[in-house]
């Protein structure tokens, strides 16, 4: 496994350390999450870019691995409910921001709430870090 | 008098009383599956279309009981021609 899955997936298993995401974190969910489900939470992989890093060993290259974190939830109290989950999130990731040596540092970019009224008020969230690793040239996986 | 109105209230078709402030009136539930426009979630809106007399009095928030499930009133839009379309929400 490559850094940038043990990444993802170091990502996934912390999140789901958080009370509410125990079984409830996914990622590529190709279906639109039914409100029955929630909360939830959809981690998507937004692409990896090479950040020109000049070292003396050109064999290296240092990448930034865009990461958006979705969180949904649903109820009167929505709003308040995401923007905590938001605090749970950020803080599960600054508890290890290399996951596991895997990365150099990982930066919280924005995060962005959306509501629907519908039958019932949902709240979501989505949150964009950016996850800054080593890896040898041509082997980003 | 029935009105024009009325006709399309019939209980044998497509109308149920629902119930606000304890007083039953006469609607048509709507409860379609959609998917939210800001979060792509797969939910329903559940509306009411009503006699607009009926719902003048009606305000933001009221309760009212349809099929044994309390909702609130989250708008409330007469169409100019008798009808009104009632927003709710399981939601306060």
């Amino acid at each position: 496994m490559g850094k940038r899955e043990s990444i993802l997936q170091y990502l996934i298993t912390h999140l789901k350390t958080i009370t509410s995401f125990s079984s409830s974190v996914y990622e590529a969910f190709v279906h639109k999450p039914n409100e029955q489900q929630l909360p939830i939470i959809i981690i998507t992989d937004e692409g990896n870019s090479n950040v020109n890093e000049t070292t003396s060993n050109s064999t290296y290259t240092m990448n930034k691995l865009k990461v958006s974190i979705n969180v949904l939830a649903k109820g009167s109290d929505s709003v308040a409910t995401v923007r905590n989950y938001i605090g749970d999130i950020l803080s599960t990731i600054g508890n290890d921001v290399t996951f596991a040596g895997n990365a150099i540092n990982t930066i919280y970019i924005d995060d962005e709430i959306k509501y629907d009224w519908d039958n019932d008020k949902i709240s979501g969230a989505t949150i964009n870090i950016e996850v800054y690793y080593r890896t040898t040239s041509f082997a980003i996986n | 008098m029935i009105r024009a109105v009325d006709e399309f209230f019939n209980l044998h078709d497509f109308a149920e009383y629902v119930k606000v402030g304890g007083v039953d009136y006469v609607a048509i539930f709507d409860d379609e599956s959609i998917i939210s426009d800001n979060n792509d979630v797969v939910t329903s809106k559940p509306q009411l279309i009503m006699k607009a007399d009926d719902v003048e009095e009606f305000a933001y928030n009221d309760e009212i009981i349809v099929r044994d499930t309390v909702y609130y009133i989250k708008q409330i839009m007469p169409d100019g021609y008798g009808f009104a379309t009632i927003i709710i929400s399981k939601d306060m």
